[in-house]
């Protein structure tokens, strides 16, 4: 940690803040530098406007709006408009959320999502759910609110996920083939066949959603699968070798240490009760 | 009950895993002699059965830890035992949620009372129907089942703050909607129909710091957000947050985090 007192880390791993607000005539928020945290904000009613770089953005109910750390601060209420009524949370997200957090930006930082109509009611009462864990003053509560915030940020991107079905489609197949085949070999030709596409595409397919060549992404499921069955079996080292195609133990346990960086033994006593 | 789930079925991305599903059975029967490596915990829907020598009936939850050797059984008169499971790994942060009152070692077991029975089986039939569906989803089912550990430990009694009586949340409110003021035991006491020692007793055996204490963390940390997300001066942020003496919370809000407010308002 570099910049903040141990004091200032919350206990258990959450660092959230939340709440309501409603901006009236005038009314806005400037931050040059933004903040070191991330800031979701949803429209409830009203229009608000969000300032970036030298354009703008004018939002209205069930615009969502996601700002990284370090991106400028630059909204409130929309000229002309009544009142802009939101919900925010300032939070750090536990480092597997980022992957869910990749919405559409328009800038830079600046992340904007559209809840469908018939979502958006739910959603909003999340929000509130939310809020009122946060605000409860009650042992756990604020924990409990990280968990309604880790909900909302998988259900928007499954909402926004659901824009791009074909890519979708590929790279579940492929996915579900690596998976159901992990104890044989599993080439390029094979993966361009079950997604009925070239070769090139797959790999640019893989390395994006990845970021790992083909031969690389298939031998991670293979080392993952092989760290599960280490975990949660008593299944020989052979066996699992065997389980996760490779021809030797030997050369298994080798590409096991260069990956995962210990030797299948050692992970396996790693935590041993 | 499965006991080693399936490859395609694993949600195991992130070192943890999560294995979901329900029963509905008139003949059920199972040993786990050595137990399993995972957690397992069940809730009792409808009809009755047992764990070991535990008996459970509609709204019992059972927690079992790795390596717990267990046989259960529905109760031989029982109408169908319909029940709801997750056999999983927790999250580290979920350690402090796991210790639930034992009936024997590694054996353990909460009784819900009628609203939180309704939340549970609300989050229990969704993490079923998430889990039965691709990754992302999954993923939502994990997140049930945070948040039905969560909504256990509000009812288990070895957990801090479990069963805040009404009396308590009546002063917690009373504390929130008051923080720019002085607020006294005694008044706490008063709206809560206790007397001051009672109070301060029944306070910190719920909270575990005492109500001072309590009070002072919610001025820190109305000050801190405060500082954090407006503009407003030093000194106003001190009588928002129920401070007079501008000096004495600067020392106090060192205190806690190290820095002093304008120091704390330059990180950002």
């Amino acid at each position: 940690m570099t910049d903040r007192p141990d004091s200032y880390i919350p206990p258990y791993d959450y660092y959230l803040l939340a709440g309501s607000r409603v901006f009236y005539h005038g009314e806005s928020i400037w931050r040059k530098r933004g903040t070191r945290d991330w800031l979701l904000i949803a429209t409830i009613a009203g229009t608000g406007r969000i300032g970036y770089g030298l354009g703008s953005v004018d939002i209205g109910p069930g615009e969502w709006i996601l700002l990284s750390p370090g991106a400028a601060h630059d909204y409130g209420i929309s000229p002309g408009a009544e009142a802009w009524e939101i919900r925010w949370a300032h939070f750090i997200p536990r480092p597997y959320w980022l992957e869910w957090m990749a919405w559409p930006e328009i800038s830079p930082g600046l992340r904007h999502l559209r809840i469908g109509s018939d979502v958006c009611i739910p959603m909003n009462d999340l929000f509130d759910c939310l809020i009122r864990h946060f605000s409860s003053g009650l042992p756990g509560g604020e924990m409990h609110a990280m968990a309604m915030l880790e909900e909302i940020f998988l259900k928007c991107a499954q909402i926004w996920q659901e824009g791009q079905p074909e890519y979708d489609q590929q790279i579940e197949n492929i996915a579900a083939y690596v998976e159901a085949n992990l104890q044989s070999p599993i080439g390029v030709a094979d993966l361009c066949h079950v997604a009925g596409t070239t070769k090139g595409r797959i790999v640019t397919l893989i390395r994006e959603e990845f970021g790992l060549s083909p031969r690389a992404y298939v031998e991670s499921r293979r080392m993952a699968f092989a760290k599960h069955q280490l975990d949660h079996t008593s299944f020989s080292i052979s066996e699992i070798s065997e389980l996760v195609g490779y021809s030797t133990p030997f050369h298994f346990s080798r590409r096991f240490h260069e990956i995962v960086g210990v030797s299948p033994r050692q992970y396996r006593k790693r935590d041993e009760i | 009950m499965p006991n080693l789930p399936k490859n395609e079925n694993i949600v195991s991305e992130y070192d943890y895993y999560l294995y979901a599903g329900h029963s509905d059975s008139d003949n059920f029967d199972l040993h786990s002699r050595g137990g399993t490596r995972d957690w397992l915990i069940v809730f009792t829907l409808e009809g009755y059965g047992r764990y070991a020598r535990l008996p459970v009936g509609p709204g019992d939850l059972v927690l079992i830890a790795p390596g717990t050797p267990y046989d259960s059984a529905d109760a031989p008169a029982s109408p169908v035992w319909r029940s709801k499971w997750a056999h999983f790994n927790p999250r580290p942060h979920w350690l402090d949620l796991l210790h639930w009152p034992e009936f024997t070692p590694g054996l353990m077991h909460l009784a819900t009372d009628s609203e939180t029975r309704d939340t549970l089986t609300s989050l229990f039939t969704r993490m079923v129907d998430y889990w039965d569906d691709r990754i992302p989803r999954k993923m939502l089912s994990m997140n049930m089942l945070e948040q039905i550990l969560l909504q256990c430990a509000g009812i288990n009694p070895l957990a801090v703050g479990s069963r805040i009586d009404l009396r308590l949340r009546t002063a917690i409110d009373y504390i929130r909607q008051n923080i720019a003021y002085e607020i006294s035991v005694a008044d706490l006491a008063r709206i809560s129909g206790l007397s001051p020692s009672r109070f301060a007793h029944i306070f910190s055996a719920a909270f575990g710091i005492s109500p001072q204490k309590y009070i002072e963390d919610r001025r820190i940390e109305l000050a801190r957000q405060r500082l954090f997300l407006s503009r407003r001066s030093i000194r106003e942020i001190a009588a928002e947050a129920g401070f007079k003496d501008q000096l004495y919370f600067s020392r106090r809000f060192r205190k806690y985090t190290g820095l002093s407010p304008s120091e704390f308002r330059d990180q950002f």
